[in-house]
């Protein structure tokens, strides 16, 4: 890219990560409730399966605007004392999470369509969203696997995301901090 | 249920051809043609359907008396079926069908009134879950033709009625599963018309 890179990141990149990253963790907490709950307490568990769906509907629309702005501003440098072999392995590290937390709401969007339950996605619990597939129960099943792997991966990816983060920051480096606040001198 | 098929095919065939004095003809409802659907609403967003899948029934023609029709219809509590197979094993427990405790669900009318033409009330009382309640059905003639048989008759019907699930002690879940639920009967009745009978 032509354009110098940042100081920093913006402060609408800032909120927009903190926010996936939340959304993230609350909706795969969440996954594990809902299908825990018995169907003794259909409302409750309609009720958490919408609050899922919603979560996933919006990190999808958070992770795309995340990348509209991404290609519109550069980054900010990473820092010159890492070997390029570090930078190289964090951008696909970075790229795989961008993937994962793409095709997780995707494949969970078509878990609910083929379910042959045919409950509605009802976005924020009131905005219908159409599915685009029908029932189709083998399709759901594989589906259904996908979604989970996925999910347990970009968990795994995110771990391993902030695990780097805080690795550079008792290191003494910006990566942290940088993400946290605006002004992020050393 | 296919009953109301029965019925409403049974008093056509009254109307329309020669009665013959205290001839009565009885004839057992196929169930390869045709299926009992009920509907329940969620919270008024969206609704499910499930389906019976094995039952019996009579139909009995009185030719010179219609409304003495009679439909017996005796429903397999266990052959419940819906798409999701979780919501099958939901309705075969206690809170709903109960179908260890009562495995058969029974239709019995107790008169059938013409309405208007091709319209037909079947009056009768359903048992289920032991608990039996009066029950208007109203069945529609959609299609009748001649069939392949000689004098054969098929008559094609839809018949609906409305229950309330709460009224045969079936409450659980009320929040989510209304106590509302649509009955949605397709019927096909196949009979030989006019067959003389002493």
């Amino acid at each position: 890219m032509s354009d110098p890179a940042p100081p920093g990141w913006s402060r609408l990149q800032r909120r927009l990560h903190w926010w996936t990253a939340g959304l993230i963790l609350a909706g795969f907490a969440l996954a594990w409730v809902m299908v825990a709950v018995p169907l003794d307490a259909l409302l409750a568990k309609f009720l958490l399966y919408q609050a899922h769906k919603t979560i996933g509907l919006t990190v999808l629309a958070l992770v795309l605007w995340r990348l509209l702005l991404r290609a519109r501003r550069p980054r900010p440098a990473w820092d010159v004392d890492w070997p390029r072999w570090q930078v190289r392995a964090a951008e696909t590290g970075h790229a795989a999470l961008y993937v994962f937390a793409l095709a997780v709401p995707v494949l969970g969007y078509f878990v609910a369509a083929t379910a042959p339950a045919q409950v509605p996605t009802l976005f924020l619990f009131v905005i219908p969203v159409p599915h685009l597939l029908g029932a189709d129960e083998s399709a759901f099943k594989a589906l259904r696997e996908a979604h989970r792997a996925a999910a347990i991966l970009l968990v795994l990816l995110a771990a391993g995301h902030a695990g780097m983060a805080v690795w550079h920051h008792r290191a003494g480096r910006t990566t942290l901090r940088r993400m946290w606040r605006a002004s992020a001198s050393p | 249920m296919r009953w109301m098929r029965g019925a409403a095919l049974a008093t056509i065939i009254m109307l329309e051809t020669a009665p013959i004095a205290g001839a009565t003809e009885t004839y057992a409802i196929d169930q390869r043609f045709g299926d009992i659907l009920f509907k329940v609403s969620h919270l008024g967003l969206f609704s499910s359907e499930g389906t019976f899948r094995r039952f019996t029934g009579r139909l009995t023609i009185d030719e010179a008396e219609p409304r003495n029709t009679r439909i017996n219809v005796m429903i397999d509590t266990d052959s419940v079926a819906m798409g999701w197979a979780g919501a099958v094993a939901m309705l075969r427990s206690p809170p709903y069908f109960d179908v260890t405790r009562y495995p058969d669900a029974r239709f019995t009318s107790t008169r059938v009134i013409p309405e208007r033409t091709d319209h037909y009330e079947i009056d009768g009382d359903l048992e289920l879950r032991g608990v039996t309640q009066a029950l208007v059905l109203h069945a529609a003639l959609l299609d009748r033709r001649p069939g392949t048989a000689a004098g054969e008759t098929i008559a094609d019907f839809v018949v609906t009625g409305v229950l309330r699930r709460s009224a045969f002690g079936m409450t659980a879940d009320p929040s989510f599963i209304s106590d509302r639920v649509n009955l949605r009967i397709h019927a096909r009745v196949r009979l030989e018309a006019a067959a003389p009978h002493e």
